[in-house]
């Protein structure tokens, strides 16, 4: 009889397989591929996928000869070609055609494997990082078109996640082209374009914190040329850490994964990650001390979670006894996501993919994913860079949070026990969930 | 030939009266050319030899007024169009047109300083500058996008004696792109005038398509916004008082994360295009739905209650 689970279980993995294979085959890219088109920006972005050359010029052109049409048409980008190493290099220049290809109608935009020719050690490092899983650089893009609510939205409303997810795709997201500066990599200011805004104040938590302030104090005076290792620097900023030694994986020590969701920090992989900060911290602090200040951290995010959970069950309730208003029936589903379709169910928690639930979702499941998108992300970034202050306040903001998440829960709690009181149906608002300008918009242009 | 030479007297006359201002609106040598100015008008009363003393005032005259232009003190906007109205005439028109002239009266010294010397377009072209008014999330926007980052990393070693144009900065700075080619009204300088400065440095083809998305992006915010609108049109006639209040809140607000969507566009910000825009816009909208999914609901219950209570 054992054959049976096994045939079947075979099946499903063989399945499965070609299942996912199909899906991705489509015009764009990731597992939804199939059920999106991906906006002309998007070749700028994601050149290895959708990029395709200007067909304006013919002809075939090599180093200078790219330089003297350029200086007149883009003198911008030759100015800044001109003070890179790129071409200040006595022992080889790099010319354009290097990168881009010399057929002006079948141009290239580089991207990391072109600047692997080479870069080899940086590129091995980067791609390493997919070891870590996400949140990483080197997943970002895959990540970023496989969110439901991305493939789900108009591709012009979501533009601009592709543009700070393209730090996989293009080595110029922190070395902006085409100076491609090591040196500028390594100032807090490279990062801030993408590490910034409500769920990663890295720019807000970093400039609080007594690093960051030193920085602010003291970076005119520091030699930026100089590479990321021990006594070279006497203020730690963003690289100095995550690109410890210029080692270029960002993801290689993440314990918290953003404090997306609730990890165990003890566990041995964690213990090794630790060590690893330790380490990086020993540049300048004892290990004691170091080893107490992540110990604050786990005890940060022990109080955040037990905020967090708080509103989560008042939120589980509310799913068990169906008082949602609307209900995961009574709004627009995910178009991409047949389960939804099947059994609609509201989305609470990291697992269940709360990340896409800010739209479309009932007032209570809003606040909630601000609570654990905004103000609980906001106070872990604010304990890792050490600005008690920012914890503080996004604490007190989760307090809040739980305080008007109860009063909506109780509003809906009291409107549902009337209404089955007075022997009332549930309300139907199909006009105000399932229709509007941008409701209908949003259906027929995913 | 003698209206050549008529020409260049005029020219020449005009000259020497912009010195003589520029030397009268400087304290130190103010009653020496108040003087000249009188012994000018004494020497043109006869005609013809006017070439000659133009040319002789001129001489006379420049080495005082160079020195001049270095030390003067020009405290009021009357100060500086004495001089420049008729020597930069399109500037001024520019800027008299500008909202910063209209609206708010901004004027010369408030970006170039009172100091009239080599300093004074350094100044009126750096960020911080800009910064003493536009300390918002206009200029917050900018300060996020990849331009102003560099600019923030590179700026203190840039040389600002140059023109803003050509190039000439690695990055745009507000002055580059609003004052483009020393362009005096910043509202020249938005939107799709702003294209040719983008292929200075970016291929043509980028900077339509990310143009192109980039009004999408907006025309779906705005689409977000007439939902909203179409809601309330739908709905105000069971609004209270506090209701309309608490609905204009929500507008209001969605207004706000409307214009973060315009200075993500214009600055190229992802985080305003999206953090500040669209979910916030949809955060907005939700509340607004919400609340009036509640009303509708009281509603309801407040009529079955009265018609049990007959």
């Amino acid at each position: 009889m054992i054959r049976y689970p096994i045939i079947i279980s075979l099946l499903a993995i063989i399945g499965g397989y070609f299942f996912i294979e199909y899906h991705q085959q489509g015009e764009a890219t990731g597992h939804y591929s199939r059920y999106w088109t991906p906006n002309a920006v998007h070749q700028y972005w994601s050149p290895d996928d959708f990029y395709q050359s200007t067909q304006n010029v013919v002809g075939e052109f090599e180093g200078a000869q790219c330089v003297t049409c350029h200086q007149a048409i883009t003198p911008g980008v030759v100015n800044d070609w001109n003070n890179s190493q790129h071409a200040t290099n006595s022992r080889q220049k790099v010319f354009c055609n290097d990168c881009h290809g010399s057929n002006h109608q079948s141009l290239t935009m580089p991207t990391p494997v072109v600047c692997s020719k080479c870069h080899e050690k940086q590129h091995g490092e980067f791609m390493g990082e997919k070891h870590y899983g996400f949140p990483s650089h080197v997943l970002a893009m895959e990540r970023v078109v496989d969110a439901k609510h991305f493939v789900d939205k108009p591709k012009a409303e979501v533009a601009s996640c592709v543009q700070c997810h393209s730090v996989a795709t293009k080595c110029d997201s922190c070395h902006s082209r085409h100076r491609f500066s090591a040196a500028e990599a390594r100032r807090p200011e490279a990062c801030i374009t993408c590490h910034s805004g409500p769920p990663h104040p890295d720019d807000e938590t970093y400039f609080a914190s007594v690093h960051g302030q030193r920085y602010l104090t003291e970076k005119d005076t520091i030699d930026w040329s100089k590479s990321l290792k021990k006594g070279n620097y006497t203020i730690p900023t963003c690289a100095y850490c995550h690109l410890h030694n210029g080692h270029h994986q960002v993801a290689d020590k993440t314990i918290w994964k953003f404090g997306l969701h609730e990890i165990n920090p003890q566990t041995s992989l964690h213990q090794v990650k630790r060590q690893k900060w330790i380490k990086v911290c020993a540049d300048c602090h004892d290990p004691q001390w170091s080893k107490q200040q992540l110990s604050q951290l786990d005890k940060e995010r022990k109080r955040a979670w037990s905020q967090l959970y708080q509103a989560e069950d008042l939120l589980k309730n509310l799913r068990r006894h169906n008082n949602f208003s609307p209900n995961a029936k009574e709004r627009p589903s995910y178009p991409v996501d047949w389960l939804e379709k099947i059994l609609p169910h509201e989305r609470i928690g990291f697992l269940d993919g709360q990340a896409s639930s800010f739209y479309n979702v009932s007032k209570i499941e809003r606040q909630y994913f601000e609570m654990w998108y905004f103000h609980n992300l906001s106070a872990y970034k604010g304990a890792a860079h050490n600005a008690p202050e920012i914890v503080k306040k996004n604490h007190e903001l989760m307090a809040q949070d739980v305080k008007k998440i109860t009063q909506e829960y109780n509003i809906l709690k009291s409107l549902d026990k009337q209404e089955k009181q007075f022997g009332l149906d549930r309300i139907k608002l199909e006009s105000l969930w399932k229709k509007g300008s941008y409701t209908e918009f949003n259906r027929e242009q995913n | 030939m003698i209206r050549r030479l008529s020409e260049n007297a005029s020219f020449l006359q005009n000259c020497v009266k912009i010195q003589l201002k520029m030397l009268i609106y400087t304290s130190k040598l103010r009653f020496f050319a108040k003087f000249c100015l009188v012994l000018k008008k004494i020497c043109i009363l006869g005609q013809p030899p006017r070439l000659f003393f133009n040319f002789f005032f001129i001489l006379m005259l420049l080495p005082v007024s160079l020195s001049a232009m270095t030390t003067g003190i020009f405290e009021s906007i009357d100060q500086c169009l004495g001089c420049h109205q008729q020597r930069d005439s399109d500037l001024v028109k520019n800027w008299q047109q500008s909202q910063h002239y209209i609206k708010h009266q901004v004027g010369c010294i408030d970006c170039h300083g009172t100091q009239h010397n080599q300093l004074m377009t350094v100044i009126a072209r750096q960020t911080k500058t800009c910064k003493k008014c536009h300390d918002d999330a206009s200029f917050q926007s900018y300060q996020r996008s990849k331009h102003g980052v560099i600019a923030q990393i590179e700026q203190a070693k840039w040389d600002w004696n140059k023109p803003l144009k050509q190039a000439n900065y690695r990055t745009p700075t507000c002055s580059y792109c609003h004052l483009h080619s020393a362009k005096h009204n910043p509202e020249l300088s938005s939107g799709e005038e702003l294209i040719p400065m983008c292929m200075e440095c970016h291929s043509p083809r980028y900077i339509r398509t990310l143009l192109k998305t980039n009004q999408n992006m907006l025309a779906i915010g705005l689409l977000k916004q007439q939902e909203a609108k179409e809601l309330i049109t739908k709905y105000q006639d069971r609004f209270g008082e506090q209701d309309i209040k608490i609905v204009g809140g929500y507008m209001s607000s969605l207004a706000k994360h409307l214009s973060h969507i315009r200075l993500g566009n214009g600055h190229q910000s992802p985080d305003d295009q999206w953090w500040y825009g669209q979910p916030a816009i949809d955060g907005d909208l939700i509340n607004l739905k919400s609340y009036l999914n509640r009303i509708l609901r009281e509603k309801r219950l407040e009529k079955i209650k009265a018609t049990r209570h007959k």
